[in-house]
C-alpha cells in the first residue's frame, strides 16, 4: 500500500530534486545534490512516524553532473535489499531531521514537527552532523519506534497538543496535498485557494526580482494547500497575502518594489475543490480572522452588531476561544424515529475557525489520534452523514455558522433545509438552542448506523459550565450534611478517586455516600431497584416509598436537634466558604 | 495503547508516594495495567522473613471488574493454589469499586497472617492445616526459606 509522504525542499539555486517515496515503510529517502556554491535537500518522511529517523536515513550523494539522476546500490546493495537490509552509505552528511528522545521518538511539540501530514505547526529544522560508517541494518517497522518513543514511567500515553493552529484534512488523500517540487525554470508553483473551502487555484511567482521574499514560500516546509484555503485578493505592499500561509502571515509580504508579479491560474490538477475542505482551529488571538473565514452569507442576510467586550469575554471560555456544543435532540412525539444516539460534543475553537462536519472513518480515526477532543472534527457514525458534509464557521464575535458542503442527503437547521442534495450552501448564522440535522432516515432509520444525526446546539454556554456562587454553595450544603449524619467528611468519589466539584452530577445513597453519577450509574442500573453501596455495603431499595412513616416522626420526636441542625444548615449559608 | 483511565493513574501515583509498608507494587514499562508486586511475609506468621513476587493486572473495565491477581513464588497455604491463584473474596463475589489496589494487597497481606482452610482452594494443604497444624506451619516456614528466602 502506498505510504503517504510529506516532502520537504530546502532553498536553492541550484536544481533541486525530489526522490521517490520511500519502499520500506520506516525508511527515509535523502538525495543530496552537490553543486557548484548550492546544495539543495529534499527529503521524504513516512507519514506514520511524522519525523527522520537518522539510522534509518537511505542517503546518496550525487556529483552535478548526474543532475538529479539517482545512482542504483551496488549488487551487494541489491542484494541486501531483497533480503529487507538496508546499507546506508553517509560519506558526507547524515540528514537528522529533528530526531529528539531515545530511538528518535517524533519531536510533536511546537515548531518542530511539519513532517506529520496531519498535523501542520511550524517549521522543520534539520540537524547536519557528518557520519562516515557504513550502516547495514534490518529495516524496523513503525511500531517499534513507537515504544521507545514513551517516558518509561509515564503515566500518561496519548500526547497532548494544545499548540494551536491545528490544520487537518479529513478527506484528501496525504499525497494530493504535496507540493510539486519539480524544478521549474524561472518561477516556482505553489498551490493556493480561490474559495474558503479548497484548492481551485494556482498562484504563480515569477522568480526574475530581486525581491528578499522571493524565496519565503520555496522554503515552507508545509504544503500550501494543507492550509486553511483563503480567497485571494489583491497584494499591497507589505502587506501578508491571503490565501499563502494565514498561520504564519509574515512570512509571506508582498514588496511593492518587486518586479515579479502574481498571476491566478485556474486549477487543472483535476482535484476537487471539496477534496481538500480543511478543518483547521485557530488560536484565540489570531488576527485578521474574520478575512481568514471567507463568510459567504445570503444576501439579505447580515451581520449582528459587534458585541462591546465585556459581552464578548463573557462568550468566551477561559482560554478566550468560542464554544459550540452539541447534544442528541430528543424529540417529544412518538411519530418520529430517534435520531442516532451520540455522547455529547463540546469543541472549542478561536475566531477564524473551520470545524468539519462529517462521517467517522478509519482515514479520521488516524488523522484526529494526536489531537485534544475539544479540537477534533465533528463526526458521526451513520452512514447519512456525508464524509464532508459541513462545516461550522465562528468568527471574532463568537457568531457561529454552518454551511451544507454539497452533502448527498441534507442539512436541516429547524427543520428548513440549506440547500439542495449535492449543492453548496451559503454561510448560515446558528443561533443558542437552534435544531440541527444532519441527513434523514435511511431504511426507516431501524438500525442505528443509517438514522439521522438530530442535535441541540448551544453556543458560547462556557460560563454556564463554570461553578457559580449558587453551585458552590449547594455543594457546600451537601457535604455539611454529609458530615452531620455520618460524622466524616469524604471529599473524593471512592470510585474515580477525584473530587465532586460543583456542577457535576452526583447520587448520593440512603447512607449517605456519594459519588460522581457518572461513576456510580452502571452499578445502580446493574442491580436497580436494589442498590449495594460500594462504601459501605450497605443495601437499600431506591424505589422505597418517600412517603412520611412512623420511623421519621420518631426521629422527628428523638433526634430533634439534629434535625434544627440540619435545617439551619440548609438554610444559613454563612458558614459556606465561597473560594 | 489506549490512554489509561485517570483513576488507574491516581492510584499508582499514590502507590508509589505513600507505599504501604512491606508491599511494592511498581507498574511494567510497557503495559501501566500490569503491576510487580511483592509482599513481605507477615510477622509472627509462618511466612515471616519471606518476600513473595505476585503479579496483578487491572483489566479493562478496572474498577467496575476486580483486579486480577496472582503469586509467582510458590508458597505452602489452604488459600493459594500451586498456580498461584488467590481464593479471597474481594477478588471474587465481593468486589467493590470503592477498593483499590493497596486494599487488595493488604488483604492478600492479611491473608497470609490467617489462612482460612476451611474454605481451601488447595485441598492437600487445607486437609495438611487441619489434620496437623504445626506440621503444616513447618512445612509453610520451610517453603518460605526454600522459595521466598530474601536474597
Amino acid at each position: 500500500m502506498y505510504n503517504p509522504v510529506a516532502f520537504s525542499a530546502g532553498n536553492t539555486a541550484g536544481t533541486s530534486t525530489a526522490s521517490p517515496a520511500p519502499s520500506v515503510p520506516s525508511s527515509t529517502n535523502s538525495a543530496t545534490n552537490t553543486g557548484t556554491g548550492s546544495s539543495s535537500r529534499a527529503s521524504a518522511t513516512t507519514a506514520a512516524l511524522g519525523m527522520t529517523n537518522s539510522a534509518s536515513a537511505n542517503s546518496a550523494t550525487m556529483s552535478a553532473p548526474s543532475q538529479g539522476r539517482r545512482r542504483r546500490g551496488s549488487g551487494l546493495n541489491s542484494f541486501l535489499n531483497s533480503f529487507g537490509i538496508r546499507q546506508n552509505s553517509n560519506n558526507n552528511s547524515n540528514n537528522n531531521n529533528n530526531s529528539s528522545g531515545s530511538g528518535g521518538a517524533p519531536n510533536l511539540h511546537g515548531a518542530g514537527n511539519t513532517n506529520n501530514p496531519f498535523l501542520n505547526f511550524g517549521h522543520s529544522r534539520g540537524n547536519s552532523g557528518s557520519n562516515n560508517s557504513t550502516n547495514a541494518e534490518i529495516g524496523v517497522s513503525a511500531v517499534a519506534f513507537e515504544r521507545h518513543s514513551q517516558p518509561p514511567h509515564g503515566l500518561s500515553h496519548a500526547p497532548s497538543f494544545h499548540e494551536l493552529p491545528i490544520s487537518i484534512s479529513l478527506t484528501a488523500q496525504q499525497e494530493s496535498t504535496v507540493p510539486n517540487l519539480q524544478p521549474i525554470p524561472q518561477n516556482n508553483t505553489v498551490s493556493a485557494s480561490s474559495s474558503p473551502l479548497g484548492n481551485s487555484g494556482t498562484l504563480q511567482r515569477d522568480q526574475s526580482g530581486s525581491s528578499p521574499h522571493n524565496n519565503h514560500h520555496q522554503q515552507q516546509q508545509r504544503s500550501l494547500s494543507q492550509q486553511p484555503p483563503q480567497p485571494l485578493q489583491q497584494p499591497q505592499a507589505g502587506v501578508p497575502i491571503a490565501g499563502i500561509d494565514p498561520i504564519h502571515p509574515e512570512a509571506h509580504t508582498y514588496n511593492g518594489t518587486t518586479s515579479g508579479g502574481f498571476t491566478h491560474t485556474p486549477n487543472t490538477d483535476g482535484v476537487s475543490p471539496l477534496k481538500n475542505l480543511r478543518h483547521y482551529i485557530y488560536a484565540a488571538d489570531q488576527p485578521n480572522a474574520d478575512e481568514l473565514l471567507g463568510l459567504d452569507l445570503a444576501r439579505n442576510v447580515s451581520l449582528p452588531e459587534s458585541l462591546d467586550e465585556e459581552t464578548l469575554q463573557q462568550r468566551k471560555d477561559k482560554h478566550g476561544l468560542f464554544s459550540i456544543r452539541l447534544t442528541p435532540f430528543i424529540d417529544g412525539s412518538f411519530s418520529t424515529n430517534p435520531g442516532l444516539s451520540f455522547d455529547p460534543v463540546i469543541r472549542t475553537a478561536g475566531p477564524g475557525s473551520q470545524l468539519v462536519i462529517g462521517r467517522y472513518t478509519e482515514r479520521v480515526r488516524e488523522a484526529i489520534a494526536k489531537i485534544p477532543e475539544q479540537y477534533h472534527p465533528v463526526v458521526f457514525k451513520s452512514k447519512v452523514v456525508s464524509r464532508t458534509h459541513g462545516c461550522f464557521k465562528v468568527d471574532s464575535q463568537g457568531n457561529w455558522f454552518i454551511r451544507d458542503v454539497r452533502s448527498s442527503s441534507g442539512t436541516f437547521l429547524n427543520h428548513q433545509r440549506l440547500a439542495p442534495a449535492s449543492t453548496m450552501s451559503k454561510d448560515t448564522l446558528i443561533h443558542d438552542g437552534d435544531i440541527l440535522q444532519l441527513g434523514m432516515d435511511f431504511r426507516g432509520g431501524t438500525e442505528e448506523i443509517y438514522r439521522c444525526v438530530k442535535m441541540r446546539v448551544e453556543i458560547n454556554r462556557s460560563w454556564k459550565r463554570r461553578a457559580n456562587a449558587f453551585n458552590k454553595e449547594a455543594l457546600q450544603r451537601i457535604k455539611n450534611i454529609q458530615r452531620m449524619t455520618m460524622g466524616l467528611e469524604e471529599e473524593d468519589c471512592s470510585i474515580c478517586l477525584s473530587k465532586i466539584k460543583p456542577c457535576q452530577a452526583m447520587f448520593i445513597s440512603p447512607c449517605s455516600h456519594s459519588w460522581h453519577f457518572q461513576c456510580i450509574r452502571r452499578l445502580v442500573m446493574t442491580s436497580y431497584p436494589q442498590f449495594v453501596c460500594p462504601n459501605c455495603r450497605c443495601a437499600c431499595d431506591l424505589e422505597a416509598s418517600l412517603e412520611s412513616s412512623e420511623s421519621e416522626s420518631e426521629i422527628e420526636s428523638d433526634g430533634g436537634q439534629l434535625v434544627d441542625e440540619l435545617g439551619v444548615l440548609l438554610e444559613d449559608p454563612k458558614d459556606v466558604n465561597m473560594g | 495503547m489506549a490512554s489509561l483511565p485517570k483513576r488507574i493513574i491516581k492510584e499508582t501515583e499514590r502507590l508509589a508516594s505513600d507505599p504501604v509498608p512491606g508491599i511494592s507494587a511498581e507498574p511494567h514499562e510497557d503495559n501501566l495495567r500490569y503491576f510487580a508486586v511483592t509482599i513481605e511475609g507477615p510477622e509472627e506468621s509462618p511466612y515471616e522473613n519471606g518476600v513473595f513476587e505476585l503479579e496483578l493486572y487491572l483489566p479493562d473495565d478496572y474498577p467496575m471488574e476486580a483486579p486480577k491477581v496472582r503469586f509467582l513464588t510458590r508458597i505452602y497455604h489452604p488459600n493459594i493454589d500451586r498456580l498461584g491463584r488467590i481464593c479471597l473474596d474481594v477478588l471474587k463475589n465481593n468486589w467493590s469499586p470503592a477498593l483499590q489496589i493497596r486494599t487488595v494487597l493488604l488483604s492478600i497481606q492479611a491473608l497470609l497472617a490467617s489462612p482460612n482452610p476451611n474454605d481451601p482452594l488447595a485441598n492437600d494443604v487445607a486437609e495438611e492445616w487441619i489434620k496437623n497444624e504445626e506440621l503444616a506451619i513447618s512445612k509453610a516456614k520451610e517453603w518460605t526459606k526454600l522459595y521466598a528466602g530474601k536474597r
